[in-house]
């Protein structure tokens, strides 16, 4: 009797027990993780609800999910960008996210922000106290993200792994990350540090200023190519310089950033001023396809470059590659015209052996 | 200031000015990131003279001809321009700290080009919205200043400031709703100064008004003389104050709103320069205007030098004109108010 009358109690217990023990499982193990200024964020499921105010950051989180369902707030200009390209295609929801929850300079718009209810608000490291300070004040959790270099990307993508319960995927983005650059290094390593490519990437480069980048991003170190700007003692990520210093180097590739809206190789293969460069004679000025180096889709960009620099020593189909990549991020595969649109065709058709390479 | 001297002193001032300008602009020629040898610069500028083509590297003659003679003219021709602005302010105005920019010329024009940057990023519609919003700068100063069909020397200047600060603001919004990736930084750029991108259609849309506007104001040197003594002694004397005044204005903003238009705001220049020249060939405009204006060009071709050589980087004009303009303003100030301005 006592015994039944125990086994009886005892069931049910055992029952609520382990119902504890399993949601214990969940609770007992935390996500814990340190974001980019250095804090410990603890998370006790992987987040449902996320806001993304960094610009570059939400087409990572969709390449990590595989989808828009969990991003519930975006900054204004990102999903303008978004909207504008392949992603704007595949996903016409984006364009229905809040992006009422931040303002101008990335100051969040904290009661925004409550009504939203984020699990996570992914954030700037930068300027704390008036990017983030607001928010953690009320009780949101933030992550901060850094940028600067590529160890940092890739810690985000490991980072947004972490906070979506997604690490194999972002272990698999990081794998094809390595295996690229490995492929790509197995090429380049044996090029003498003079026979390398030089290269200028314009940042602008229209009738009112001529501005490089002035570091030596891991985006060209990668291919293996030299940036004449870098070498040159500048350091800021963008430097205005005139037409005469453009001559003065005379690199073997001249770059033009597709974010430019007058980014156009025709224009520089037409400037008289320009004439006598190396790049120009030998049509090698590109605008560079509407892919972003600093972010999961680098690697993508890396190949683009390397081809580039040395057409003979690569011979990866292009079209094919950037499909598969991007059907296995987002979830659709880009169409032939997606694929003519972000290579750039209409702009690089007629430089050198680019439609042989990347066109249809 | 004897009388007697004066003459002698303005000979002194053009003898060196006559050998200091071609000094200068061929200097300036040859200098510049690209290596031209020196004889080379000559040579160009020669052949192009008696009509021979393709004795030298066609790099080095487009560098000259393309990249280095626009640039150099630009910097002359605006930095005469605002001198000679300014010069003329000063003398309508009887008040040493007026320009340019005091009056809201720069800053209606800035905002205009910088509202162009924002809604079309072409080159042509920054230039014709500069000039359209330095004109209606003017405009605005014009009717918030008028009053009984007169306008008051203080309440003009005033009416100029509050405009300067309006613009200025509108400036701010427009760098506060432009995009931080692409829109902005060329924006700030371009308000900062520069002649870095300048062809010789830059150089056209600056000749003509600086052309039409110095024109104007040399035309008025003598009534500009008549009006520095004052409203009532102009009208006794039989000058028509308003629209003398305002016939400056105009020639002004026509300068300003052109080198804003092509090179951005430009500041000092045309506060600092006339002080410079009435230092070395007294206040009386006929002297004065000219000798602002060669200043004015030498001082600005000085400056763009330092600019597109001093470093890989361009320098912003703004900064540097400040950095050196201030200082020298402030040594000037205290000169001149011991000879030229300690009148009343």
């Amino acid at each position: 009797m006592s015994v039944m009358g125990e086994s009886r109690r005892v069931l049910p217990c055992a029952f609520v027990l382990a119902m504890a023990g399993l949601t214990g499982v969940a609770s007992a193990d935390p996500i814990t993780f340190t974001d980019q200024r250095g804090k410990l964020i603890e998370l006790d499921a992987p987040a449902e609800r996320v806001i993304v105010l960094p610009k570059p950051i939400p087409s990572m989180l969709i390449a990590v999910d595989g989808g828009i369902d969990r991003l519930i707030g975006l900054h204004p200009a990102a999903q303008a960008v978004l909207m504008d390209g392949l992603l704007g295609k595949l996903y016409p929801g984006i364009a229905k996210i809040d992006t009422s929850i931040v303002g101008e300079g990335f100051i969040p718009n904290v009661e925004a922000m409550l009504v939203a209810e984020p699990d996570v608000v992914i954030q700037w490291a930068s300027r704390p106290e008036d990017r983030i300070d607001p928010m953690e004040r009320v009780g949101i959790t933030v992550v901060g993200f850094g940028y600067g270099s590529y160890e940092i990307e890739a810690e985000q993508i490991e980072i947004m792994g972490k906070i979506l319960g997604r690490e194999e995927r972002a272990a698999e983005l990081l794998d094809w990350h390595r295996a690229v650059r490995e492929d790509i290094d197995k090429v380049v390593s044996g090029i003498p540090q003079e026979e390398r490519t030089t290269i200028l990437f314009f940042d602008r480069f229209d009738s009112d200023e001529l501005a490089v980048f002035g570091r030596n991003e891991y985006f060209f170190q990668v291919p293996g190519m030299r940036n004449l700007a870098f070498e040159a003692g500048l350091d800021q990520s963008t430097v205005t310089i005139d037409a005469e210093q453009l001559l003065e180097w005379d690199p073997d590739v001249i770059l033009l950033n597709y974010y430019d809206p007058e980014a156009d190789p025709q224009k520089v293969y037409d400037d008289p001023r320009f004439a006598g460069l190396k790049a120009v004679q030998n049509r090698r000025v590109y605008t560079t396809p509407k892919l972003d180096p600093g972010s999961h889709e680098a690697p993508l960009v890396w190949s683009w470059l390397a081809t580039l620099a040395y057409p003979d020593k690569f011979d990866l189909d292009h079209r094919a590659e950037i499909a598969k990549q991007l059907e296995a991020m987002y979830g659709t595969a880009p169409d032939d015209g997606d694929l003519d649109s972000i290579l750039q065709l209409s702009l690089n058709g007629d430089s050198y052996r680019y439609a042989e390479r990347f066109g249809r | 200031m004897g009388v007697a001297r004066a003459p002698s002193r303005q000979r002194l001032f053009w003898t060196v000015i006559a050998v200091a300008t071609p000094l200068a602009v061929v200097g300036s020629l040859a200098a510049g990131r690209y290596q031209v040898p020196f004889l080379n610069v000559l040579g160009i500028l020669g052949s192009k003279l008696v009509g021979i083509e393709d004795v030298f590297p066609s790099t080095e003659v487009s560098v000259v001809e393309l990249v280095r003679l626009p640039r150099v003219l630009a910097a002359m021709l605006a930095g005469a321009g605002l001198a000679i602005a300014g010069a003329a302010l000063q003398g309508v105005f009887r008040n040493p700290l007026v320009g340019p920019q005091i009056i809201g010329v720069s800053s209606g024009a800035g905002f205009g080009g910088a509202l162009a940057i924002l809604l079309f990023g072409s080159a042509w519609a920054t230039v014709g919205f500069a000039f359209v919003f330095g004109l209606l700068a003017i405009l605005i100063v014009y009717l918030l200043s008028r009053m009984e069909s007169q306008a008051p020397i203080l309440l003009l200047v005033l009416a100029g400031v509050v405009t300067s600060a309006f613009f200025s603001a509108l400036i701010s919004l427009v760098k506060y709703v432009a995009d931080p990736d692409n829109k902005l930084p060329a924006i700030v750029y371009w308000l900062m100064g520069s002649l870095a991108s300048i062809g010789w259609v830059d150089v056209l849309i600056l000749a003509l008004p600086v052309t039409l506007g110095g024109l104007l104001i040399w035309g008025l040197r003598f009534r500009i003389n008549v009006l520095s003594f004052g409203d009532e002694d102009a009208r006794a004397l039989g000058v028509h104050v308003e629209r003398t005044r305002w016939m400056i204005l105009v020639a002004v903003a026509l300068i300003s709103a052109a080198v804003v238009a092509v090179g951005g705001i430009i500041g000092w220049i045309g506060l600092v320069i006339p002080h410079f020249a009435r230092a070395l060939v007294g206040p009386s405009h006929d002297a004065l205007l000219p000798a602002s204006a060669v200043l004015g060009a030498l001082y600005l071709l000085l400056i763009d030098d330092i600019a597109r050589t001093a470093t890989a980087a361009e320098i912003p004009l703004g900064i540097l004109t400040a950095l050196i303009g201030a200082p020298v303003f402030a040594f000037l100030l205290r000169r001149t108010y011991l000879t030229g301005w300690r009148r009343d």
